[in-house]
């Protein structure tokens, strides 16, 4: 997928990965590798910036932690952040049928 | 120097001060972890830092990322609140002060000066946010 496209729904699924848990950046990489089927390798470097400023704004809280002897930051959903994450994925489902509804004649005549 | 160093050297070249060792601590532990995964998977040391540093993508592009954060209007809007609260504090504690002082005052007029700071503090928020 585009970069750009990608960039732009990062904090909604950045926030949706820690939902179901705290993890460090790296496992958020490869948990988003995961769930995209592969679709996201993104360049790994992007999510820290983002992921700092969504500290910044209150969604996520992070410490380090140490994990087998490696030092991690782990990050965590805070309460507005988990309900961050609800609003974003209710936009996202308005946006995603209005686009559906949008291309539906040609992606129609795609499958004949 | 290895891959890593190299790239943590470059990055910290980029990278502001405010939250720099943070930052390093946390690429450092990522780019190990990364190299560590594939060197387990058999790839030479080498080229799992090399592989590590590449896929975190370029420092420069990583340092202006981060170093954009700052003026962030997230940041600008909590901190314009923040200044919000301080101004409405600080009429409240006018109109009681003003309300204590005394019978002669009327209050009209310190209705007139609380509008008069709210607004003031709220036409400074909106500077802060639009920088």
């Amino acid at each position: 997928m585009a970069s750009t496209e990608l960039q732009g729904h990062l904090d909604g699924m950045l926030l949706a990965i820690l939902e179901a848990g705290p993890l460090h950046g790296y496992a958020i990489v490869e948990e988003m590798c995961r769930r995209s089927d592969g679709e996201f390798d993104l360049a790994e470097g992007t999510i820290y910036p983002a992921l700092h400023r969504l500290e910044a704004a209150g969604l996520l809280s992070s410490s380090w932690e140490v994990v087998s002897g490696r030092r991690r930051r782990v990050y965590a959903l805070s309460h507005s952040g988990a309900a961050a994450v609800s609003e974003r994925v209710a936009s996202w489902q308005a946006f995603r049928s209005a686009v559906d509804a949008v291309f539906a004649p040609i992606a129609s005549q795609a499958q004949l | 120097m290895n891959p890593i160093a190299e790239y943590l050297a470059e990055l910290s070249r980029q990278l502001r001060r405010s939250k720099r060792r943070r930052i390093l601590a946390e690429v450092r532990a990522h780019l190990l972890e990364a190299a560590a995964a594939d060197a387990s998977r058999g790839v030479d040391a080498d080229r799992a830092a090399q592989s590590a540093v590449e896929r975190f993508g370029p420092p420069a592009r990583v340092a202006s990322q981060f170093n954009a954060l700052r003026r962030h209007p997230r940041a600008l809007l909590q901190r314009a609140a923040a200044v919000m609260l301080a101004g409405a504090a600080m009429a409240t504690l006018g109109t009681a002060t003003v309300w204590a002082i005394g019978p002669g005052s009327t209050p009209g007029k310190v209705h007139a000066h609380q509008v008069h700071a709210h607004h003031h503090v709220h036409a400074r928020a909106i500077g802060a946010d639009g920088r």
